[in-house]
């Protein structure tokens, strides 16, 4: 559910952060771009005013019917004037130098044919002067006395490097100047100044390659821009400045570029720390709104919670287990009806255990009464009778016999009573169960026929071994048999099986006795339980915990009438007869 | 340019004098740099240095002013302010009568040729110089000695023939004695690099290790003049140099760059057009005070010069610590000039050539060519005396015929670069009598009393005298100007920014190059050439 609030508010406001960001880079390139745009002006315009300058003097010149030193001061008090004219010189059609503003000769001609046309103005290409200054020669036609002259000026372009050297975007961002042919003719950082002296190819710029993208200004120039590495110099040492946001724009009548180069870094500073604190605006109400809602969901949720934790705590029969609901609702409601049903199981969970501990000990009680009292009573009579028989010495034998038997029967009765509070640890040897069960019927053939019953056997052919307690496997197996004799009526039968099955022996202690009903059948293992009218019911218990403790298992099969089968289950061992004698 | 350099014949050549007492700027500003030991040199390494032509010098002179200024120290050395102060020497004493002036030489100076310079051998030199006419005008306080005695290892006795006040000031001339197995006039100096090489357009100057202020850090300077300032800037900007030595100021800020730094201070130079005193169109002082009256020189400072300079008015070295600023200087006043020039009977008139414009007076000036700041500078004197109806032509001349013409005499007018200090001495040398051996009045400027001041001022034994004539002084070339004084100007250098350069700000680096340091490795072509 969270979820489902948080995310569209995630996805808007990663869509928001796009989109500033981009808009933010957008304006970034265009405020640029401006800047170019605004410097290509203003160069344009400079070279334009120094054109004019130089149409203007031409004026003064032409046809104004000057003599020769007028012309000479016009031109000399124009270079002092303007000093981005390093030299002024007019010429005839021939370009013979007739008066120069220099002291000396004239050092400047017609521009040959790699000039460019300015209107009726011929210019050569910017070349950098003795001074590292853009220098250019133009020349105008000027008409005097009848002949066709020439004016001709040297033009220094030092504002040029003024000019650029004064755009700054922001502390890392400036300005370069490039003529048409690639050639760089100022550098606004002062650490790549000497770069102009160095001839640097331009045309390598990743905004002036022919493959740069490009754009139409209004006034129809290039322009250009893009995000790209300071290394893009094959010839030059990168500066170090990693990402470059530039952008060009170009002065049409002069075919150079004007390029303004910042450092991404600096250029997106403000937009990446808009984006940074929007981010942790948007995170910090996330989290405040989540909060909210945690704690607003908890208050609700919370007896919820901890109601289903109470039933799961009961159901584990932790009935200490109480619920805390201060509220007044339905939920609280519900809390204390959950409380008080707690309450009510402990009570009958109490009473139950009292009740099952009384019966318990009432059947033991009436066990051990029945138990002993026979052997007690056994022994009373043959200690009356010994007295009045005491010379007779078969009786005495006879006494004997009956007060140990009697004896022997009550030791057993308590050893059964101290198994079940404490098991007797047991030995494990191969046994071989045909030979222990032979036994074992022999001895109790007796019985069986003072019983009116048939014991009979059906062990399966050859030896089967089992890792056990003869002495035990023997006790629990007579204990079985002798429970059969007890349940089945005279002229019965009592059979004893073995077989194998898989990595099993089985061992299966059948009678056609009364059998035992099937609601009976489950707890027939338990403590204390019996279906005889006698005894403390603790034979079959003993009997479950020593084929365990033996590692096989005991189960019981029975019909009412018919009679019942118990069957012991042991693994198979591969012991030899050598290991069995050993 | 002309009025510098450190060549000095044994016949009196015009031509050459000059060189010899433009020597003594670089002495002056090592008064700075002797004033420290130095600790041991840190990474030695080879020092490139490109001296562009055209931009204040000849190669030559340019070159050898350089090599001067490492190679080569006197016994004293002028501060800025014109005060003497010793430099091999390390005391001076005047007896009571002022008539013997004792020297004690620094202990354990060796020269070039690891031979010591003791008393005997400094006073053998010493009287080399004297006895060189040529000598005798540069360190025109030497004219007094009559004789140099060695006293012990140390002491230098100088006997005059009268109190010689610029005795101390011209015994800055640079001690060295001729290397007798170079046959390309190499000398032995005492200076912290020694010259071992002196080849074409190229000096290769070598660490003197045994130099008294301490092992210079550099082991190695290569020295070397371009025939452009943008050859000499390409290179330095290329890192291929570490230093160019002459920058004009309009270019200065615009070079300016974190790798580079700019280093200006103020030279005892200025630039005027001296008047030839032979040419009987300046025998009326008032037209030569008409001339300094029509020039705009704050205009020059500011325009031309970028405002790298000072107005100059006179021949005095401003700074001269017996300077009077308020003797009076020349104000730009055009109408008053007209009014004098028309006073003295100088009426414009137009010319029969048409090429010339009308005039009250035309002039002739020697110009040296390829010196785009002295060109500049003349356009604009040539512009402001046409204000007042003078016309002036600019003959333009290369260097050489220049200088040759220059110390002829052959010329009306001339613009130079001029020496002016910082001691009274070497400001007196150009404006002293024509008649005088002991000077070099090659303007034959011949003016009574300043002739007179210059002697009292030679004699002064007392600073208030001195004083009070310096400002007479100042008054006296006001009145009768033997130039246009046009402005003081200052010179900037450029070095690396790898290197350390200490030294007072203003004061020329290469003065203190002996304890330049760098941290920088050398290029590899730098380290082959010290293998």
């Amino acid at each position: 559910m969270a979820a489902a609030a948080v995310v569209p508010l995630l996805a808007y406001g990663a869509a928001s952060l796009y989109s500033m960001r981009n808009g933010a880079r957008d304006q970034v390139f265009k405020a640029n771009q401006n800047i170019a745009r605004r410097a290509a002006e203003q160069i344009d315009q400079y070279v334009s005013n120094n054109i004019r300058i130089l149409r203007s003097i031409a004026a003064n010149l032409q046809e104004t019917g000057l003599q020769r030193w007028q012309q000479e001061r016009l031109l000399r008090n124009s270079a002092l004037r303007f000093p981005e004219f390093t030299e002024l010189t007019l010429t005839d059609e021939g370009g013979t130098a007739i008066v120069t503003s220099r002291i000396g000769d004239a050092t400047i001609t017609i521009p040959g044919s790699d000039s460019s046309k300015v209107g009726d103005i011929m210019m050569s290409p910017f070349s950098i002067d003795d001074a590292l200054l853009p220098t250019a020669i133009l020349a105008i036609p000027v008409n005097a006395s009848g002949s066709r002259l020439w004016l001709i000026g040297r033009v220094s372009l030092e504002e040029l490097w003024r000019m650029v050297d004064r755009i700054r975007v922001g502390q890392k961002g400036f300005a370069l100047v490039v003529t048409g042919g690639g050639r760089l003719l100022a550098h606004g950082e002062p650490e790549s100044k000497s770069l102009v002296a160095q001839r640097l190819d331009m045309l390598q710029h990743p905004l002036l390659r022919p493959s740069a993208p490009k754009e139409s200004a209004a006034d129809g120039a290039d322009e250009a821009s893009g995000e790209y590495s300071d290394d893009w110099s094959t010839t030059q040492p990168h500066r170090n400045l990693g990402m470059i946001v530039g952008v060009s724009a170009g002065i049409p009548a002069l075919g150079w570029k004007v390029l303004v180069e910042q450092p991404s870094e600096e250029a997106f500073a403000g937009p990446i720390k808009l984006q940074r604190q929007l981010s942790v605006a948007i995170a910090l109400a996330l989290l405040a709104m989540l909060s909210v809602g945690y704690f607003f969901g908890r208050s609700f949720i919370n007896p919820i919670l901890r109601l289903t934790r109470g039933t799961k705590a009961l159901a584990e029969g932790k009935l200490d287990e109480r619920v805390i609901v201060d509220s007044k609702d339905e939920l609280g409601q519900l809390g204390t009806a959950f409380n008080n049903m707690a309450d009510r199981l402990v009570e009958l969970q109490d009473d139950l255990i009292k009740k099952e501990r009384q019966a318990t000990f009432g059947r033991v009680a009436v066990g051990l009464v029945h138990d002993l009292s026979n052997p007690i009573m056994n022994i009373g009579n043959a200690c009356k009778m010994i007295v009045m028989s005491f010379d007779d010495m078969e009786y005495r034998q006879s006494f004997k016999r009956t007060v140990e038997r009697e004896l022997a029967q009550i030791k057993r009765m308590l050893d059964d009573l101290r198994n079940i509070a404490k098991p007797v640890p047991l030995e494990s040897f191969p046994i071989d169960i045909n030979k222990a069960l032979a036994e074992v019927m022999e001895s109790m053939q007796t019985s069986a026929a003072t019983s009116g019953l048939t014991l009979e056997s059906d062990l399966v052919g050859g030896p089967v071994f089992i890792k056990g307690d003869l002495f035990a496997l023997n006790r629990v197996c007579r204990n079985l048999i002798l429970n059969a004799f007890q349940a089945t009526v005279p002229g019965g039968r009592v059979t004893v099986r073995t077989r194998r099955e898989n990595e099993h022996a089985l061992i299966d202690v059948a009678d056609t006795g009364s059998g035992i009903p099937k609601d009976r059948l489950d707890t027939i293992f338990d403590d204390f339980v019996t279906t005889k009218k006698r005894g403390l019911g603790l034979g079959l218990a003993i009997s479950k915990k020593v084929v365990e403790q033996l590692g096989g298992t005991i189960a019981v099969t029975s019909e009412v009438g018919t009679g019942t089968t118990f069957t012991l289950r042991f693994p198979l061992t591969l012991a030899r007869p050598e290991q069995l004698a050993s | 340019m002309y009025g510098r350099g450190v060549q000095r014949r044994s016949r009196f050549r015009c031509r050459t004098f000059p060189r010899g007492w433009c020597g003594i700027l670089p002495f002056l500003a090592f008064t700075f740099a002797c004033s420290t030991a130095t600790p041991a040199p840190s990474t030695p390494r080879k020092l490139t240095i490109l001296f562009p032509e055209g931009t204040g010098d000849s190669a030559n002179n340019g070159l050898a002013q350089i090599v001067s200024l490492l190679s080569q120290e006197g016994l004293t050395i002028i501060a800025p302010d014109g005060r003497v102060q010793p430099r091999l020497a390390e005391s001076l004493k005047w007896s009571d009568d002022g008539l013997e002036l004792s020297v004690t030489l620094r202990p354990n100076i060796l020269m070039h040729d690891r031979k010591k310079l003791d008393a005997s051998r400094a006073a053998d030199i010493l009287r080399r110089i004297i006895e060189d006419p040529n000598s005798r005008r540069m360190y025109p306080g030497l004219a007094d000695v009559d004789a140099v005695k060695a006293e012990g290892e140390r002491i230098i006795r100088f006997v005059v023939r009268r109190h010689a006040a610029w005795l101390p000031d011209d015994l800055s001339a640079p001690l060295s004695v001729p290397d007798p197995d170079n046959p390309k006039g190499i000398k032995f100096g005492a200076g912290p690099y020694q010259i071992v090489s002196n080849e074409g357009n190229t000096r290769v100057l070598q660490r003197f290790v045994q130099y008294y202020g301490g092992e210079p850090s550099i082991e190695r300077v290569d020295l070397q003049s371009v025939e452009t300032l943008r050859i000499a800037w390409a290179s330095l900007l290329r890192g291929e140099v570490d230093m160019v030595t002459d920058l004009p100021p309009d270019t200065v800020e615009l070079i300016r760059n974190p790798n580079v730094y700019i280093k200006s201070f103020s030279r005892n130079y200025q630039y005027l057009i001296a008047f030839n005193g032979r040419s009987r169109k300046f025998t009326d002082p008032r037209i030569r005070r008409a001339l300094n009256m029509a020039i705009d020189r704050e205009t020059i400072v500011t325009r031309v010069l970028k405002s790298s300079g000072l107005p100059a008015t006179g021949p005095i070295w401003p700074k001269h610590w017996a300077y009077d600023p308020s003797a009076g200087s020349y104000k730009f006043d055009p109408g008053g000039a007209s009014v004098l020039l028309e006073k003295s009977g100088l009426q414009v008139h137009a010319s029969a050539d048409e090429s010339l414009p009308p005039a009250r007076l035309r002039l002739t000036c020697l110009v040296p060519a390829r010196f785009s700041i002295i060109e500049q500078i003349a356009l604009e004197v040539q512009r402001q005396l046409l204000e007042v109806g003078v016309d002036i032509h600019f003959d333009v001349q290369p260097y050489d015929v220049y200088n040759d013409r220059l110390t002829r005499g052959d010329f009306e007018t001339v613009m130079i670069d001029l020496v002016g200090g910082p001691s009274l001495s070497r400001a007196s040398i150009m404006w002293r009598s024509p008649k005088r051996s002991d000077a070099l009045p090659i303007f034959s400027y011949n003016n009574p009393v300043t002739e007179a001041l210059f002697e009292s001022l030679r004699i002064s034994s007392n600073e208030a005298n001195t004083r009070v004539d310096v400002r007479k002084l100042q008054q006296a070339f006001l009145e009768s100007p033997p130039a246009i004084f046009l402005a003081w100007n200052d010179r900037a250098r450029a070095v690396r920014s790898d290197f350390s350069v200490p030294g007072e700000l203003g004061t020329d680096p290469l003065t203190t190059l002996w304890r330049w340091k760098t941290d920088k490795p050398d290029r590899p072509g730098d380290r082959m050439a010290n293998r």
